[in-house]
């Protein structure tokens, strides 16, 4: 219980400063946006990033066959639908923080480094209720609903299983905006229940040390998004 | 008669450090519970111990009665101490076992009695409602589970550890004075509770306490009369210091209380039992793996039997100060 407590701070605290990672529809096509604007707390509606850090996506069709999804070379993103389900990574590589800054390089060389970290993020979107999209893609790690969660409506709650290619993770802190809710059960379950209409984005991030002598953190995220009625 | 009792076996997992956050019944841690359910101040909740989680608990009720002319010597006060032990044996059954140390003290003449009495056990089990129905307490929770309808039944019983025939300063004794029963009394009860909102929690118990009859030393067959309870409460989370592990929780809590007529030699006793109602505001912190809780209890509307001729009783109280610690790990 004392794990849980610091796991749930320790998301608490790193999702009041981060921002998300979202799907936006157009026409049949996506673009994949960073910024505030489905988070609780204060930031620009959207942020500008670099277009060549998005490493990978994969679209499934509505019948559930699976093709890879190519990202336009500049940000924001557009990924070509239309998609069923739809998941792209966004690896921002390493950072360092000093007493001074935070900056995007590995600790290599860099003198009173505090923490630094290698921090990768992805994104599946649910558009439309396939089969295939109530099982892990199997690609990182991930967050997938257990039932359709498009006919929900705000109040009902929602089963999600969180896993790190396709295997089930327990004791993940899962957040629904910037509020986390909970960890994941042995079997890497979680209920969340849904507090508004509209787009819905439900996140978990997983921490592991790395050896590679660039970071000394692992910081992996991930986020399901889909829409409910408003 | 004046049993006076003490109010324990309903106590559970109340005052357990909630679920600070995320496991069910406590988490606790809650712990856990910076942002769980809340808890009240002496009644009985629905949340059960985390499985292989244990549980110290210490309550202390110190009782001041209403004094009368005709009564003398009176009943001044009564402290009833309570230690307790809870287990999480499954994510969905938890026990507990609590020894109870009473204090009643009288008026200058008046005849005294203190010290350790029947050792009691009990064990709860909780289950809850949600979209998909009712099933028991899972292992693990989250905030937004916790919002859902949980229940629990408990059930225990006293054991003779204690001295029924305790025998006064003057040699008597005096069944409502005893430390012990001589037999076992048992008690059955159930538990609602719901989180209205992110703040607010409702918590209702219903139980009954029944007492077997036992003959004393003296020769008096005495059978103590029924306690029924109907208690409701509400939970305010009003302060949270996530950075400190830290959450304060104002009380109300109402109780009704029904009390038999106590049978002395197969006859009902006048002046014994009645009904009532006590009003319980007060305060339930949270710090880390502890929970701490004080309030005040005064009955705010009394039936009593033979009211008139009751003194140092249940009802008759001037207030009643509780405080209970637990600690969870």
């Amino acid at each position: 219980m004392r794990r849980t407590l610091s796991l749930l701070l320790c998301l608490t605290s790193s999702a009041s400063f981060a921002h998300d990672l979202w799907f936006a529809p157009e026409g049949n096509d996506y673009l994949l946006l960073q910024g505030h604007r489905h988070s609780g707390h204060a930031g620009a509606d959207t942020i500008d990033y670099d277009g060549r850090k998005v490493s990978g996506a994969l679209c499934l069709d509505g019948t559930g066959k699976a093709r890879p999804a190519t990202p336009s070379p500049s940000a924001p993103v557009r990924f070509a639908g239309p998609c069923a389900v739809l998941q792209a990574d966004y690896v921002s590589g390493y950072w360092t923080k000093t007493a001074w800054e935070t900056k995007n390089i590995p600790k290599t060389g860099i003198a009173g480094v505090l923490r630094s970290w290698h921090s990768a993020e992805s994104v599946k979107r649910i558009g439309q209720w396939i089969p295939a999209a109530g099982k892990p893609l199997g690609r990182g790690l991930e967050i997938t609903p257990l039932r359709d969660p498009l006919p929900l409506q705000p109040g009902d709650k929602l089963t999600v299983l969180v896993s790190d290619d396709g295997r089930p993770v327990a004791g993940l802190p899962v957040a629904y905006g910037d509020d986390t809710r909970g960890v994941s059960d042995g079997e890497g379950k979680i209920a969340i229940r849904l507090r508004h209409g509209g787009s819905q984005l439900i996140t978990t991030t997983l921490e592991t040390p790395l050896t590679d002598g660039k970071a000394d953190r692992s910081l992996r995220s991930a986020t399901l998004q889909f829409e409910i009625a408003p | 008669m004046k049993k006076f009792w003490f109010y324990g076996l309903g106590l559970l997992a109340t005052s357990v450090a909630q679920p600070a956050f995320a496991h069910h019944g406590v988490a606790g841690v809650g712990a856990v519970g910076l942002q769980g359910p809340g808890a009240p101040i002496e009644s009985a909740a629905s949340s059960v111990l985390p499985e292989g989680g244990m549980l110290a608990y210490l309550k202390i009720d110190q009782a001041s009665f209403k004094q009368y002319g005709w009564a003398s010597p009176n009943a001044d006060y009564a402290r009833f101490t309570m230690l307790g032990l809870g287990y999480g044996v499954t994510p969905w059954f938890s026990a507990y076992a609590f020894v109870p140390h009473n204090t009643k003290v009288e008026e200058s003449g008046g005849l005294d009695s203190r010290g350790w009495a029947d050792m009691s056990l009990m064990g709860q089990i909780g289950f809850k409602y949600d979209q998909d129905g009712w099933r028991l307490n899972p292992a693990n929770e989250s905030l937004d589970d916790l919002e859902d309808w949980h229940f629990s039944v408990f059930a225990g019983a006293t054991l003779p550890t204690g001295a029924p025939n305790h025998r006064l300063s003057d040699g008597s004794i005096d069944p409502g004075k005893s430390l012990g029963f001589g037999k076992p009394a048992w008690t059955l009860g159930v538990t609602a509770s719901k989180m209205l909102s992110q703040t607010l929690t409702l918590s209702l118990e219903a139980s009954t306490f029944r007492f077997q009859p036992y003959t004393y030393d003296s020769g008096e067959r005495v059978q103590f009369g029924a306690e029924n309870r109907l208690n409701a409460a509400l939970a305010w989370r009003a302060l949270t210091v996530p950075e400190k592990s830290f959450r304060l929780d104002p009380v109300l809590e109402v109780q009704y209380l029904s009390i038999g007529r106590d049978r002395s030699n197969g006859v009902g006793e006048d002046g014994t039992g009645g009904r009532m109602v006590y009003l319980v505001p007060g305060v339930r912190a949270y710090w880390h793996n502890a929970s701490f809780a004080l309030g005040i209890k005064k009955p705010v509307w009394t039936d009593l039997n033979e009211s008139s001729t009751q003194q140092g009783a249940e009802g008759k109280e001037k207030y009643r100060l509780i405080f209970s610690a637990s600690l969870m790990f």
